[in-house]
Order: structure tokens, then C-alpha cells, then sequence
């Protein structure tokens, strides 16, 4: 496992803002037997199994929710989220989008919005870092060009944008892909992205209306109405809203929000808390 | 890190005025760069880019008795974000549009929001135009005199910038600043009996009474 004082296993740089080093320590060392006995433990379920991935069960919930191992982690998302059987029935598809997105006389406005995100998606993370460059010029300059996550990013990126013309490319999409790569290759990463924009997530989340982005923070406000009435009062001056007449007057507060759900809290929670409660969702 | 002299002085006598800023412009024209320049005095090369929007405060003093602090919206950049936008501008005070010198769209892009601002927000706001990453001349597409001769027609604050570089950074605050209506803005919440002082919650400072009790 590499870790150090400056990153985690899983490439990003340390935040040092609200926890100190001592206590980074002190969490991983309780946490690694922890990683370490669910690693035996799934291990030995797989082995049971014949080494596949067992069917949805409550024993196998029970796992989920007490946090897949990083070495299974990707296999174990793409087989229940349902994007494995997507790929099985689909098996040249993600081929051909990526050939169709490479051909020069296709003019795509999406493409050039991924573009400017492809540097700006975890420029901190060590497995996305530019690389310096020398040009004819023998000038340096900071360039992805050579980094191998950064162009299977630019792949995945273009071919859902053709796949789901609707959507094409909505900032944040970079995020998700961003972390599903860290965790398995771009084909499977692609069909993970279309199985959570298409069959997770609401409808019309990432379009031009991003409406069902809306949906979520409207469901939160009223969830945090009801059961938090208190911190409902601090934040909106004790106005009620009323979920039904939504005329896009929410509160302020979501502004902030609204990066939650469209990332699914990707640069929100901790990487550690984002990733069991990815386990989760799929 | 040296602070520039205009920078906050807690100690500050005199009065405070806070202001709502919104920051609007094309995504990767750099208005994320310049906040941060603005308020923490960094740059990074590779920003990540901003979802929703982030929320920042800066003060600055004026002169020995006036402190201005701003309490400012980074928006996303992305066309369809722009949904989202009159939550950002909605009771806004001061807004900086954003252009890159080096991308010609995005003046174009810079004009429709201040044609969106002079129709929607209010009718008081101060608007400032951006010209950012004046850094990269040899890349430069938008010359001065056509972005300056465009603020000037529209009644906008206008520099060129450079996060990168920190230039014109803290001018550009520091001019919206001093074009707020600031004596009108004391006579009124005077008058209203309430200072612009309470507004909002200081988040350095936990409150005794009045906290949540969950």
C-alpha cells in the first residue's frame, strides 16, 4: 500500500486544514486491521464462490456496508451496479464511440468543454498530475499529455458524450470518471458512468435543464424542514418552502449543495467516507 | 505569506460594510484564480474546475476608517449552470464578469452576463470587467481597446488581470470597493437602525445564545 506523509493509497495529496498528521496516523493504523480482516474476509467468500462475485444476498449487503477492500473495490461496483451486464451486451460499443469521437470531420462543442476540464479534474492526485514538458523551444510547460489516466479521462469523456447526446458533457461527469478510474479500466469506467447517469441517478440530472439536480436539492430542503426544523430556521429565516410550488427560490445554502449530488460528494467528504458510501450506492 | 497593505486588520476602527460579490464569466477564464489570488494570495497552475459555486470572504480596508468585506460567490462556469445563476445574482451588490484575453468566445460570453445582470439583478449593482490571464500577451486575441472601449459604453469598471501574476488583483477589488455608494449605505442602515455589521454568521465565531440545540 503506498502512503506517505504527503498522499494517500489512493494518489491524493493529504488535506492538513481540519486533521493533523498524528491523527492521519492514528486512523490508518486502526483502520488498516480493519481493511485487512475485510480483505480476508471477502477473500474467503470469493474462494466459496468459486472465485466469482456472489448474487445479491443480505450476507453480501451486510459486506458491502462494512466496506469492500480497495483490491476488489472496482470489480465489486461494476459487477452490482448492473454496469457488468450492460458491457456483456454491449461489447463493441465503447470501441466504436471512442473510434467515431477520434474522427477529425466530427465537429462536437462538448469536446471542447472536456478538454479545458481534463488538466483541471484532481490536478493534485499523482496518477492525474501534469508532467513537465520541454518543447522545440526547449521552454518547459506544464503538460497531461503524457499522463496515460488523463487521455483514458478524454476517452470516456467523449464517448458518453456521444453515447447520451442530451447530456453530452456536464462538469462533474470529470469527477466520476476521475475516481471510477482509479479503480478499474476505462471501458468498464465508461459503462459504470452510463449506468449511473441512466439508472441511478435522477432523470435529467446532467441536460441543459439540470433539473433533476433540482429534485435532489429540493427533497433535501424539505427533508432538513421537517426533521431539522432548527437548523431549517438558521438557514432560511424561518421561511417555510414549500417543495410543491418550487419556483427556484430555494434557500442560499443550496449553492453549496448542489455539488454534492452532482458529484455524488466526490471532493465533499473525505475520499475514505466517499468510498464506503459509493460501496453503498451501488 | 506578506500580506498587501490594504489587507485586513482586525483591529480596524470605523466602520464595516459587507457586500455580496458574484463572480460570473465563461468556465476556465480564471475566476476561480483570481479568488483565490484575492483571498489567500495563491495561484495554482491546474485549478480544479468549480462545481455549483464555492464561497469565500475577503476584507479589505479602505482607509483608516472604512473596512469593506466581501463575501463572495465563485460560480461554475459551464453554459448549463447558468440555470443556476440568478440564485447567485439575487440580492448581489457587486458582480465581476470574467474574460480570458486569449479566448475570443469568451467576451462574448462576458457580454451576455452583464446584458443578464443589467436586466435581472439589481439595478444598483456594480459591475467590473476582467480581462484575465493578461500573463500570456503571446497568446492574446482581445486587444485592450476593444474590452475597454466596451466597458466604458456599458458603465463598467474595467482591468486587465492577472492571477498568475497578481496583477491588478487587489486594484480590481479595491476599485469596486470604492465605487460602492458607501455613504448612502451608512445613511440608510442608520436610518433602518441595523448594521450591515450583523449580517450573517461569522463561522470563526462559535455563537453562545441562539445555537441549535441538536
Amino acid at each position: 500500500m503506498y502512503c506517505d506523509f504527503f498522499r494517500d493509497q489512493y494518489g491524493f495529496k493529504r488535506s492538513y486544514q481540519w486533521i493533523s498528521n498524528k491523527e492521519y496516523i492514528d486512523f490508518e493504523a486502526s483502520y488498516s486491521h480493519i481493511l485487512q480482516r475485510r480483505k480476508l474476509k471477502w477473500e474467503a467468500v470469493l474462494n466459496e464462490n468459486g472465485g466469482l462475485i456472489p448474487s445479491k444476498c443480505s450476507k453480501m449487503k451486510r459486506y458491502v456496508r462494512k466496506g469492500i477492500p480497495p483490491s476488489l473495490r472496482g470489480r465489486v461496483w461494476f459487477h452490482y451496479s448492473g454496469a457488468e451486464a450492460k458491457m456483456k451486451s454491449h461489447s463493441d460499443l465503447y470501441q466504436q464511440l471512442v473510434l467515431k469521437a477520434q474522427d477529425p470531420r466530427l465537429e462536437n462543442e462538448n469536446f471542447e468543454v472536456i478538454e479545458r476540464d481534463l488538466h483541471r479534474t484532481f490536478p493534485e492526485n499523482i496518477k492525474f498530475k501534469s508532467t513537465i514538458v520541454s518543447d522545440d523551444n526547449n521552454s518547459q510547460t506544464l503538460s497531461t499529455d503524457n499522463v496515460p489516466i488523463i487521455q483514458s479521462l478524454r476517452r470516456v469523456l467523449t464517448a458518453f458524450s456521444l453515447y447520451s447526446p442530451n447530456i453530452g458533457y456536464c462538469q462533474s461527469l470529470n469527477y466520476i470518471v476521475g475516481i471510477l478510474l482509479l479503480f478499474m479500466e476505462e471501458e468498464k469506467a465508461f459503462w459504470m458512468l452510463v449506468t449511473i447517469v441512466h439508472d441511478y441517478l435522477p432523470e435529467n440530472m446532467y441536460d441543459v435543464t439540470m433539473e433533476g439536480s433540482n429534485v435532489d436539492q429540493a427533497v433535501l430542503m424539505s427533508l432538513i424542514m421537517r426533521k431539522m426544523p432548527d437548523i431549517w430556521n438558521k438557514m432560511n429565516g424561518g421561511v417555510n418552502y414549500d417543495i410543491e410550488k418550487s419556483d427556484g427560490n430555494m434557500p442560499t445554502i443550496t449553492l453549496v449543495t448542489s455539488h454534492w449530488f452532482l458529484t455524488l460528494y466526490i471532493n465533499i467528504l473525505p475520499i475514505e467516507t466517499l468510498l464506503r458510501v459509493w460501496d453503498c450506492f451501488f | 505569506m506578506s500580506a498587501p497593505g490594504n489587507r485586513h486588520n482586525s483591529q480596524a476602527p470605523g466602520k464595516l460594510f459587507q457586500f455580496k460579490l458574484v463572480l460570473l464569466g465563461e468556465s476556465a477564464v480564471g475566476k476561480s484564480s483570481l479568488v483565490l489570488r484575492f483571498v489567500k494570495d495563491q495561484f495554482d497552475d491546474y485549478r480544479e474546475s468549480t462545481i455549483g459555486a464555492a464561497f469565500l470572504t475577503q476584507t479589505i480596508a479602505l482607509d483608516e476608517n472604512t473596512t469593506v468585506k466581501f463575501e463572495i460567490w465563485d460560480t461554475a462556469g459551464q453554459e448549463r449552470y447558468k440555470s443556476l445563476a440568478p440564485m447567485y445574482y439575487r440580492n448581489a451588490n457587486c458582480a465581476v464578469v470574467v474574460y480570458d484575453i486569449t479566448q475570443p468566445s469568451s467576451l462574448e460570453k462576458a457580454k451576455s452576463w452583464v446584458n443578464e445582470l443589467k436586466r435581472q439583478a439589481d439595478p444598483n449593482i456594480v459591475i467590473a470587467l476582467a480581462g484575465n490571464k493578461s500573463d500570456l500577451s503571446e497568446r492574446r486575441v482581445i486587444d485592450t481597446e476593444t474590452a475597454q472601449n466596451y466597458a466604458a459604453d456599458a458603465g463598467l469598471l474595467f482591468f486587465e488581470t492577472s492571477a498568475k501574476k497578481s496583477t491588478n488583483v487587489n486594484e480590481l477589488f479595491t476599485s469596486i470597493a470604492r465605487k460602492m455608494p458607501l455613504d448612502q449605505l451608512a445613511a440608510n442602515s442608520r436610518a433602518r437602525g441595523n448594521n450591515l455589521n450583523q449580517r450573517g454568521v461569522d463561522l470563526n465565531h462559535p455563537v453562545a445564545q441562539n445555537a441549535c440545540s441538536c
